[in-house]
């Protein structure tokens, strides 16, 4: 028998070869932040204020947080969703596997996912809108932590958030609407800097807005940072917010999973109902 | 350690107020098949999810493999081997890398090949899951109930959706994992399954056991119709219910003085019943 780790690390890898066996939706999945990219490169072409920085590479860091945020925490609340319609998530928890070991294994997929989704935005941020690579270890780094702290951190909303909808075939349309008002207020679709003074500091209570500014950070040009609320990067707000999200979400996820069996119903009031596996012969 | 491996007692379960199971008592002896039949929504799902610790019964003792199901961690878990009612999470995944996973979740798997070759799917290894066919996939599903080597296997409707010789081959899969010392609790609603298979076959009606006993026992009674028929000189049938056919083609006989032609004998078969049993509790 193996650790907690070994067997989430292993259930990983299987989510992981599962996703990628799905050409359609894997197309279509990283296509989605990379055409929204260029969409908006091609319809805005102004310069942010007191910089050189064009409105390309602005959007290019945003959808690279936008794009994290759409590979794990809405494709990690669909997919949950699925897996408990579908009878797989009560299959599992009738095994011994360590309930842990399965969100290990979430989030080793997220991780992965979201790695390949920051490179491909990043590889058409720099071949079409001279957006230039990090120049020092210390902002590879920034980079690096960023995605893999963001990524488990949105992933583990998803799950939270995956017991919400009522059946996997109403998950995006639950999961969508949150998502979409946090990429406005985060400054997904509207630079960041041209949402008001007060939609900015409430805005940055949340990991999205936390998240974009970590890349913003790491790609753009220091003479940006004045945009900024307070006027610099702050890297040490983008890391306590993403770790209190970190553990907010996993807290939540606690309390509301549900394995599709009475015993693991969440403790949270839900829009999912139970009727369903109720009525049982 | 007793006999038995299920012991259930005065099990209640209700639903916003709607009464389930009202205590409902049974025993699963060690290495027997018991069959739980019932019509739909008598009871039957709800029972064996408590056993599986799916569900918490409202009242009643129960105790699988010396626990109470509820309170059971991975250490039972581990003993027991669960196939559900048909499911569809497998997609994309290939027969021997599911097999696989699920091995590596238990303390003495068996060998992936030996359950593949056990469930029949040996050519099929190779394929994702989403191109077999229903009875292929139930046959995965099968494989992940019982590559962890389970002291006690839960089967609910095993083979729904199976052609009649896949059937055979599934009812000669299960002989052998009892012939292997595995306990086996089944729900169906194929009474031919659960003659061929059950050592004891426990009958749910609202909520209650309404009988139980060996399937060729179940329901008979020392009144019992048995169906006679033969064709008289004229060629045409003669069809009498009699709960003394010994009696009754003897007198034939006698009076007719020569053979009886077309004479068949039938006792109530297993489904005549079981239907009998449930018509007279009412439903």
């Amino acid at each position: 028998m193996k650790s907690v780790f070994e067997v989430g690390f292993t259930r990983g890898l299987l989510e992981i070869k599962e996703f990628f066996r799905e050409r359609d939706a894997v197309i279509f999945t990283a296509a989605l932040p990379a055409v929204m990219l260029i969409l908006f490169a091609a319809i805005f072409h102004f310069k942010a204020p007191g910089t050189n920085v064009p409105a390309a590479q602005i959007y290019t860091t945003g959808l690279m947080a936008g794009g994290v945020a759409s590979t794990s925490f809405v494709s990690m609340a669909v997919a949950i969703a699925v897996e408990r319609d579908t009878g797989g998530l009560k299959r599992l928890a009738g095994t011994p596997m360590p309930r842990s070991a399965y969100f290990i294994g979430k989030v080793v997929r997220v991780v992965v996912v979201s790695v390949i989704e920051i490179a491909l935005l990043l590889l058409i941020g720099v071949v079409f809108y001279h957006v230039k690579l990090p120049r020092t270890v210390a902002l590879w780094w920034t980079l690096i932590w960023v995605t893999l702290l963001g990524s488990a951190v949105m992933g583990v909303l998803g799950v939270a958030i995956s017991s919400l909808p009522r059946s996997s075939r109403s998950a995006p349309a639950v999961v969508n609407l949150p998502f979409i008002v946090l990429e406005f207020l985060s400054g997904i679709f509207i630079p960041f800097f041209m949402l008001s003074k007060g939609i900015q500091h409430f805005a940055l209570l949340l990991p999205l807005a936390q998240l974009a500014e970590g890349y913003r950070s790491a790609l753009l040009p220091a003479t940006f940072a004045h945009l900024e609320v307070g006027g610099h990067w702050n890297h040490l707000a983008v890391l306590e917010n993403l770790l209190a999200w970190l553990v907010i979400g996993f807290a939540a996820s606690l309390f509301t999973f549900s394995w599709g069996t009475e015993h693991s119903r969440g403790k949270f009031p839900r829009l999912r109902s139970y009727d369903k596996i109720d009525q049982g012969s | 350690m007793t006999a038995n491996v299920i012991e259930v007692e005065n099990l209640s379960k209700s639903y916003k107020g709607r009464q389930v199971l009202s205590s409902l008592s049974f025993q699963v002896e060690k290495n027997s098949c018991v069959a739980v039949l019932g019509l739909n929504g008598a009871g039957k799902t709800t029972t064996v999810e408590i056993l599986e610790g799916y569900r918490t019964p409202d009242s009643g003792r129960i105790s699988v493999l010396g626990e109470a199901p509820e309170n059971s961690g991975s250490n039972w878990r581990a003993r027991i081997g669960i196939v559900l009612q048909s499911t569809g999470d497998l997609g994309e995944l290939r027969v021997k890398e599911a097999i696989d996973f699920f091995s590596s979740l238990y303390p003495n798997p068996r060998h992936t090949e030996e359950v593949i070759d056990l469930v029949g799917l040996t050519e099929q290894r190779k394929l994702p899951v989403r191109v077999l066919s229903g009875g292929q996939r139930r046959r995965v599903d099968v494989a992940l109930g019982i590559v962890g080597r389970p002291e006690l296997l839960f089967l609910d409707e095993p083979t729904t959706g199976f052609d009649p010789e896949a059937r055979r081959q599934f009812w000669d899969l299960i002989s052998s994992l009892k012939q292997l010392g595995t306990t086996i609790v089944l729900t169906t609603h194929y009474l031919e399954e659960a003659e061929a298979l059950a050592d004891k076959i426990v009958v749910i009606n609202k909520g209650r056991v309404i009988t139980e006993g060996p399937p060729d026992e179940l329901g008979r009674g020392p009144d019992e119709d048995c169906l006679v028929r033969w064709r008289n000189d004229d060629g045409e049938k003669v069809e009498i219910r009699t709960a003394d056919p010994t009696f009754l083609v003897a007198s034939a006989y006698k009076e007719r003085g020569g053979e009886l032609v077309g004479l068949e004998v039938y006792r109530p078969s297993l489904e005549d019943r079981y239907l009998k049993l449930i018509s007279e509790e009412g439903r």
